[in-house]
């Protein structure tokens, strides 16, 4: 961001409330509750715990977990209504993954977006020039048609899953009630929608819902005036991205207008500015571990446990810092005991980034090999299950936990080649590029024609152009509705999920399964399938263009360049880290692929009949890593429609709120849930009584 | 016949009718054959990056640049070029007019659509020339979408 928006922003803050430092905790704020910052260090009251014999070192009305589109929801909503809020959060900065998302928010149910783009109406701020690109009957909602699409037992997915059969009803219904309100909060706290686009990932097939976040290209960065610098947005140079978005945002004129860019930044940036501007307090580098309970499983929730996790710059060892610092406390000791007064709100995300928890639903999956999306955003601590795991420490109840299978992209094969974080857009110019090394080079389905695939011992072991091809969200019969497209259908029908009608749709190609097979090279207990690579030759590049240089690819053990096919296995073997076994087939494998070249047949495969194959004949050989990405995840912490989280006895275990992929019992993509249950989470939470101490 | 109905027209005829049923004075012409300047290319490119872009990606190999987008059909190389193998730049140019951006078909001028084209061929490696691709069908009825020549290696 640059350094006058920057200064406006810390000026703003400053107008609020006085900054809070660890040396300036106010005494007073114990005894208000409600101040400014209305937080304490506790150690300097003497505060204890009414439970377990703790010594407290903050507190607050409110403790949240996590700094993503829970919790950074759910902080403000708090906030609002006069709560103190301390968000601790395990990265050095604010936004988990909504930070590098696509902003994509499907919401609905009669929504004020929807609301708008039905009249016409442009945003408040006229910033919006295009026409709605929905005709008014897509936009036509309500909370009952909301809650029917996400509870809708007869949808399924093109690999024939029900993704909304298993949701919890009243959780869903809590959602749907509140979509309209969350929709209108977020755009009260810097966020600006564009018009709606059909629906994102899992927002019911009834009607469109999906808008995108954006800002206008302007002189400077200020989320007062809605503009941002290409600098910050990260449109001035193709290969770089900033600090304030590290992921490039995106050209959204088609949904807004001339020089509107849209992406995560633009959601995450605007309610952490709103964050700061009120108050709410962060306690970055920090990362929640166990939730104090006063008996182990029995009684109120007091406070949480969280460790000191630094992460520090790859190349200059230094610290990481994050990008608006008015609101942060500097604390680095390593334990604390952070208590929450009212309530504590887990928004620490999912467990796609814990390959033992996730191998409980794909025990293929326990492949370290493969990451979730944002691990280089995210660091080590990123979707490590904190919540879950916390959860059943104090005996609270799983839900959902079957859902994994049930979104048919939670775990894919992603098309950007030659990078472990292969999910993201970030390029040099972000603080955590040097986690990632390089950019990899996203070559998209079609660049699938042009190479062969191998497994760890250098085999092939699927079509590799239907490899990466995912199978596509649910649709209903009838007029073969895309999510958001379409209102002839019957919701709730059995025609829905007649087999003739899954016969029809059902588009899954097993591919990733394939690719997780064992092999000749996994060995007891995991029986690991090893990493798979992308084979091809100078041919390939040029017939594609593919840049085969820095920032794409870098010598970070996922791409590899040799004149003979056997010196790269040889170079793989030697160069990344989850290669455990030689290639020792990868040499025979291209010999044997380029006489089904000449013979014009692939009788492994039968790739001929998908597209046209061509010889690995040219050096230099190149071998690129592919990686198979847990995007979200489903199942975890069962809650109710309050977002109380719910004991093994189907009681609710007092203080304690969670949300988003902490959560379980709720299949449905992305930032959508997340924002609305931060909100119904940060509405309840305040009403808590508070928890006396000794 | 207003501009609409002459646009169908087009769109039935040029889809319906094989290149070599055409009048003995349309010559066909190839794609390769500098069909489009380096200017119009460079309007296309320009034209293309916010309608297109966000679904078709940078490199126009329908990989969107947010990996949160859904995959979109190649608009260039290989693939795109075997899928229209044959047919006329005018196809090209109804289809495109009446379908994308998907979000509000035809919100494009004429000249922003010829303009994405010429892009497009660009990026397929295809040569420029020394006139632009119109915007009308009538005149690129004649201009056929074919394989890489063998001689141009």
């Amino acid at each position: 961001m640059s350094r006058q928006s920057d200064d406006k922003q810390n000026q703003a803050s400053k107008k609020n409330k006085k900054a809070v430092s660890r040396r300036e905790f106010v005494k007073t704020g114990a005894a208000a509750g409600l101040g400014a910052g209305g937080l304490l260090k506790a150690g300097e009251s003497g505060a204890r715990g009414s439970g377990p014999d703790i010594t407290w070192d903050y507190e607050a009305d409110i403790v949240i977990a996590g700094g993503g589109c829970v919790g950074l929801t759910a902080a403000i909503r708090a906030r609002d209504q006069g709560a103190s809020v301390l968000v601790v959060d395990q990265n050095f900065d604010l936004g988990g993954r909504m930070l590098h998302s696509g902003s994509y928010l499907s919401l609905g149910g009669g929504d004020p977006v929807q609301k708008r783009d039905i009249k016409g109406e442009a945003d408040p701020e006229g910033f919006i020039t295009v026409p709605p690109l929905e005709k008014p009957e897509e936009l036509d909602d309500d909370i009952e048609r909301l809650f029917t699409d996400i509870t809708d037992w007869s949808v399924l997915d093109r690999k024939a899953q029900a993704p909304y059969r298993y949701n919890e009803r009243e959780l869903v219904r809590a959602w749907a009630e509140n979509c309209p309100a969350t929709r209108q909060f977020l755009m009260d706290n810097y966020v600006r929608f564009s018009r709606i686009n059909g629906t994102h990932g899992g927002g019911g097939l009834s009607r469109a819902r999906a808008a995108v976040c954006f800002l206008m290209l302007g002189d400077k960065t200020d989320f007062k005036a809605g503009t941002i610098t290409a600098e910050d947005a990260g449109v001035a140079d193709p290969e770089r991205t900033s600090p304030f978005a590290p992921s490039q945002m995106g050209n959204a004129s088609r949904l807004v207008g001339p020089n509107a860019v849209g992406g995560g930044a633009a959601l995450s940036r605007g309610l952490e500015f709103s964050a700061r501007e009120k108050g709410v307090q962060f306690m970055l580098h920090r990362c929640f571990d166990e939730l104090i309970r006063e008996e182990p499983f029995s009684g109120r929730i007091l406070g949480i446990k969280a460790h000191y996790s630094p992460r520090f710059h790859p190349e200059t060892g230094e610290r990481l810092e994050s990008l608006w610092q008015n609101g942060n406390i500097d604390e680095r000791r390593e334990h604390l005991n952070i208590r929450a007064r009212k309530a504590v709100i887990l928004a620490s995300g999912g467990h796609a980034g814990n390959p033992e928890v996730r191998s409980m639903f794909y025990p293929a999956m326990r492949e370290p090999a493969f990451p979730t999306s944002g691990d280089a955003l995210q660091g080590p601590h990123g979707q490590d299950a904190s919540a879950l795991i916390a959860g059943l420490r104090v005996g609270a109840n799983l839900a959902g936990m079957h859902q994994n299978l049930s979104y048919s992209v939670s775990f894919h094969i992603a098309t950007r080649l030659g990078t472990r974080d292969a999910y993201t857009g970030m390029m040099p110019g972000h603080p955590c590029f040097g986690f990632r090394g390089s950019a990899g080079i996203n070559i998209g389905t079609a660049g699938f024609e042009d190479l062969i695939a191998v497994n760890q011992v250098g085999k092939r072991f699927f079509n590799e152009v239907r490899l990466p091809l995912k199978p596509a969200l649910s649709r209903f019969p009838g007029d073969g509705s895309t999510p958001g497209r379409g209102v002839d259908h019957t919701p709730l029908d059995w025609r829905n999920c007649s087999h003739e009608w899954v016969g029809e749709m059902y588009n899954y190609d097993h591919g990733l399964d394939a690719a997780l097979a064992i092999n000749e090279g996994s060995e007891p207990p995991h029986y690991y399938s090893g990493p798979i690579w992308a084979i091809f030759d100078a041919d390939a590049v040029e017939r594609n263009g593919w840049e085969m240089r820095y920032p794409y690819i870098a010598d970070n053990g996922y791409s590899f360049k040799a004149d003979t096919i056997e010196d790269l296995a040889r170079k793989i073997e030697k160069g990344n880290q989850y290669q455990r076994v030689p290639l020792k087939y990868l040499a025979q494998t291209v010999a044997t692929w380029n006489r089904y070249v000449d013979a014009g047949a692939d009788p492994d495969f039968e790739r001929e009949t998908d597209a046209p194959m061509s010889a690995i004949t040219r050096p230099p050989f190149y071998a690129l890593s592919i990686m198979i990405i847990w995007h979200d995840s489903y199942g975890g912490l069962r809650v109710n429609g309050k977002q109380q989280v719910i004991d093994m006895q189907g009681k609710v275990i007092p203080g304690l709120y969670a949300g988003g992929e902490a959560v379980g019992g709720f299949n449905k993509h992305g930032l959508g849930k997340g924002h609305v249950h931060g909100y119904i989470a940060g509405t309840h939470a305040v009403k808590e009584s508070v928890v006396q101490t000794s | 016949m207003n501009r609409i109905g002459k646009t169908l027209l087009f769109l039935v005829v040029v889809l319906a009718v094989p290149a070599a049923a055409q009048q003995p004075d349309d010559e066909p012409v190839s794609s390769w054959d500098g069909v489009f300047t380096e200017a119009q290319a460079k309007r296309g490119q320009v034209a293309y990056t916010g309608p297109c872009g966000w679904c078709h990606g940078r490199r126009l190999n329908g990989a969107p640049d947010d990996p949160d987008a859904a995959p979109s059909p190649p608009l260039a190389r290989a693939k795109f070029l075997r899928n229209w193998y044959g047919k006329s730049l005018a196809a090209l140019f109804v289809y495109t007019k009446a379908t994308m951006p998907e979000s509000n078909p035809g919100s494009l001028t004429d000249q922003e659509y010829i303009d994405i084209i010429a892009y497009m061929l660009s990026v397929s490696g295809m040569p420029t020339g020394e006139h632009e691709l119109p915007p009308d069908p009538m005149e690129l009825a004649r201009t056929l979408i074919q394989p890489k020549p063998v001689e141009s290696k």
